[in-house]
């Protein structure tokens, strides 16, 4: 019985696959367009506090959030000094026409404060200073603030250099995943196209043997115990408290990628590695461009940034050297099993063809067999 | 053990290891290690091989020493 089944073609999966490349492009460039470079405005100022009045009792800093750059998060740094100091300071944010956006008071040390989404535009912080528990309540009861319990300073004398800061960064929470999502799908897509390249005839999937696929499963064996084996190192290594000079993800690293490699070796050497229907000469080829890539990548990042930091290697740092010395790794694994088949191709084709005594025998034997 | 009756018959056809492997829809490697002795084909690649080579599962795969 027929299948009625619609095939796409490999054709129309590559117009496809090319068409959603082309708008993934366009979409992280898009995205990536909306992406404004964080600011901070400062502003010094100094007060005096003599017998609990403030001089100057306020102080304003000028802002503004550019247009395309969206939502803004926006917060508040100051000192570390407030509750000795003796005064409170307050912020009150307003926008262009005046009207308060927000407010609030510096009750916390040390901390980025209330980050605040705003939109576009230009606003101004009016700073404000308080020494008294009524100016203060009815601050924050006015701005429904909580997080004060008790107002438990008094004003101390003196002049006081402050420091405030309001941080404005872009919201890029939300264009971020977009970002991502389309990057994903971008390099989802062109591993697609070129998998699909890489594959001879009309069909979208490796093809192995039967010998193929025994192999591919040793070789996969061979791959996990392995891993099991360095695993069981590192535990050992651990309980024995000996300290290596890289980190965790260095070592989760190499324990992956020698178990990665140990399965390519094996399917290599086995002629198990590539499919019947893959095109061998492309993919080597590529593998190689990918691992030379890799390489060039990884020292230009050492370049820029050593690897060793206080005396540990961080694995981080390395997945582009380890990358590219992966892919390097199949293609001289691929060359040294190629050159040993022609060695052996070589010895095969002064033998082969020709048919001993003994192969006679079977022939004949066969024949007779085939006769009676 | 070598399999020398099929060797002989892909010769007998003048076929190569290759030609034999893509009419079987198998790799070259994999007629190669028949050949060889270094791996036992399931039934269904048997009687693949045995249609191109227009011979008989006992004709190729039956030992008659062992008769």
């Amino acid at each position: 019985m027929e299948k009625n089944k619609k095939h796409i073609s490999k054709r129309k999966l590559l117009i496809i696959c090319g068409c959603g490349i082309v708008i993934s492009i366009l979409m992280i460039f898009l995205f990536s367009l909306g992406d404004k470079d964080p600011f901070t405005v400062t502003s010094d100022v100094t007060v005096k506090v003599e017998n609990g009045i403030c001089t100057p009792a306020s102080s304003e800093l000028d802002f503004e959030i550019l247009s395309g750059s969206g939502k803004s998060i926006t917060s508040f740094i100051w000192g570390d000094f407030e509750k000795e100091q003796g005064f409170i300071t307050t912020a009150v944010v307003r926008d262009e026409s005046g009207n308060e956006v927000f407010g609030l008071s510096g009750d916390s040390v040390n901390v980025e404060m209330n980050p605040t989404h705003l939109e576009e535009g230009k606003y101004t912080v009016e700073l404000g200073f308080i020494t008294t528990e009524k100016d203060y309540l009815s601050f924050i009861s006015n701005r429904d603030l909580n997080h004060v319990d008790k107002f438990d300073f008094e004003p101390v004398d003196g002049t006081y250099n402050m420091t405030y800061t309001v941080s404005v960064r872009p919201d890029t929470s939300l264009s971020l995943i977009f970002l991502i999502t389309f990057v994903f799908i971008f390099s989802l897509l062109v591993c697609l196209i070129i998998c699909t390249a890489t594959i001879k005839g009309d069909s979208f999937t490796m093809k192995y043997d039967e010998r193929q696929l025994l192999a591919r499963g040793s070789a996969f064996k061979a791959g996990f115990f392995t891993i099991l084996i360095m695993t069981l190192f590192m535990m050992i290594k651990d309980s024995v408290e000996i300290n290596l000079p890289v980190d965790n993800t260095f070592v989760s690293l190499t324990i992956a990628f020698t178990g990665i490699m140990v399965f390519l070796g094996v399917a290599i050497w086995e002629h198990a590695y590539y499919a019947l229907n893959e095109k061998k000469k492309t993919v080597i080829i590529m593998f190689v461009f990918i691992g030379v890539a890799n390489f060039l990548i990884g020292i230009s990042n050492i370049c820029k940034d050593p690897v060793i930091e206080d005396g540990i290697l961080k694995g981080y740092k390395c997945i582009n050297l380890m990358c590219g010395f992966l892919f390097v790794f199949i293609g001289i694994i691929t060359g040294i099993r190629v050159l040993a088949d022609k060695r052996e191709e070589l010895y095969e084709e002064d033998t082969s063809d020709e048919i001993t005594t003994d192969e006679m025998k079977y022939l004949n034997g066969g024949q007779k067999h085939e006769e009676s | 053990m070598k399999n020398l009756k099929l060797k002989a018959f892909r010769a007998g056809k003048d076929m190569s290891q290759d030609e034999l492997a893509k009419a079987c829809g198998v790799s070259r490697q994999t007629i190669n290690a028949i050949e060889k002795g270094d791996y036992n084909p399931t039934i269904n690649l048997c009687i693949s091989i045995c249609r191109v080579l227009g011979k008989t599962l006992n004709d190729i795969f039956w030992d008659i020493d062992e008769e």
